[in-house]
Formats: structure tokens, sequence, C-alpha cells
């Protein structure tokens, strides 16, 4: 299995770890894995319309977690992404995409840093799902151009 | 200033009318205003489901399709300037939790 696939199982493992009484610790590193299962395929994502495939691991070096997420938050605004014209079934894969990425960027920060926050294990596999779900939008578009836009965006500085 | 920071009452009769929607599912949904990690304005949901709609079968469908109406009825980011954040919980879960954030 690919890392990112790995590392949504790994989550769903973390969330699901304690049969009763789920440990903190666990419901936090299932977040943070969610988050990083689908950082990592956007990236391979990414990287695999790079022809030359040895400079792919290099390439994925480029990539910084706010510039993702602005890149993300851009995509769901209306007023600077109206996607006139485009095909509503592609539009709405890539607005799940975005819209769980910026989720996830925001609950790993508090999962991984916010030690007053306490989590649920309901609240935690809903993120989880929300992840799964943008692995199949993914797959649905990866070679649309509408797809190909986005992740360019995602590693390029925005231009004012 | 974002709308729904300049007219916090107005976005609270809002998210009233969007709470009478929800349904059976939905036992009680508050909210919070504030600023993200990355210092954008935000909107942090607190869904609390039933136990029943929380079951692992139904989860998904249902947090999706709260989700979804707020997204119709609201749209937090574009009507509001508020980027919107989802957590759901059980009412099982917060009886143990007992956060009154959720109360």
């Amino acid at each position: 299995m690919a890392f990112h696939d790995d590392l949504l199982e790994q989550a769903q493992h973390l969330a699901n770890r304690e049969h009763s009484h789920p440990r903190q610790a666990s419901l936090r590193r299932a977040v943070s894995s969610a988050y990083y299962a689908l950082f990592h395929l956007l990236i391979t994502e990414a990287v695999s319309k790079w022809k030359i495939t040895g400079q792919r691991p290099q390439l994925a070096r480029i990539f910084e977690h706010a510039r993702m997420n602005a890149a993300s938050e851009r995509v769901l605004n209306v007023r600077l992404f109206p996607f006139a014209g485009q095909n509503p079934a592609f539009v709405a894969h890539l607005k799940k995409i975005a819209k769980t990425f910026s989720q996830l960027y925001e609950h790993r920060q508090t999962a991984d840093y916010d030690n007053a926050t306490q989590w649920s294990r309901t609240e935690v596999l809903a993120l989880i799902d929300s992840v799964g779900e943008a692995f199949k939008s993914m797959k649905a578009i990866r070679d649309e151009p509408i797809a190909n836009d986005y992740l360019l965006s995602l590693f390029l500085k925005e231009r004012r | 200033m974002p709308r729904g920071v300049a007219q916090k009452r107005k976005l609270a009769a809002a998210i009233a009318e969007v709470e009478r929607i929800l349904g059976a599912d939905v036992v009680r949904l508050r909210y919070t205003i504030g600023v993200s990690w990355s210092d954008e304005p935000a909107i942090f949901f607190r869904v609390l489901l039933s136990d029943q709609a929380s079951k692992r079968d139904r989860l998904h469908e249902v947090a999706s399709r709260v989700e979804a109406v707020i997204q119709e009825r609201l749209d937090p980011l574009n009507a509001w300037g508020l980027v919107p954040y989802y957590n759901f919980r059980s009412v099982t879960e917060q009886e143990m939790l007992k956060e009154p954030a959720w109360a």
C-alpha cells in the first residue's frame, strides 16, 4: 500500500485502539495521521505529474503546510473561484478535497498542540471518514485539468 | 471586519434557523466565533448528535448532511466571512466529558 493509505489505516487503528474509553493520545494521534494521509496523498499526486521519477522525492520536499492550506481555502471562496462553465461534478469533488484539507489542517494543529481540547471518538471518526471520501474524490478527478490546477497551486507562491 | 463578527445577532438567528432544519439526529448546535490557527476569522461548530446518529454505520452520512445543510443555508465563508470548522460528539460522549461548551 502507498504511504498515504498506510497513514489513513493507522488513523483508523488509533481511533479504535481502546474499546470503551479511548485515550486522548490515541485520538489526537489519529487526527494527526489522518491529516498527514491527505497531505501526502496530495503531494504524491502533484509530483506524479513530474516525468523524471527519480526527482520526485526532492520535489515533494518543497510543499509547505500553510501554503497548501491557503490554496485550499482559496478554492472554497466563490469570489476568487466561481468555477463558471466547469463540470459541476468535478467542482464538487475538488471542493470536497479542499474543504477536507482545510478542516484537517486546523484540527491537526489542535490535536498536536492544544492540551486543553478533549477529543471524542465520534469527532475523530468523522474526520477520518472525510479524509477517506477526499481520497475517493482525488481518484475521480486526478486526470482532470481542474485537479492539475489545484495541485499546482499547492506549491506555487500566490502572486498578488 | 467579517459580516459574521459585525452582525452577530443576525448570524445567531440564521444559525438557529438552520438548527431547526437539522432534525432529530442533531440534539444541539453550538458555535464559537474566533480565529483559526492561520489567524483567519473562523466559526467553530460543535454538533451534538444523538447516539443513534453517531453509530459507525450512520456517522458519515449524518455528518455530511449537517455540513451540507450549514453550507447551503448559511455559507459561513462566502456569506459571513468566517471559515467553518466542525466537531461532532454523541450524547453519551458528552455525558462522560461534561464540557460546558457543548451543553
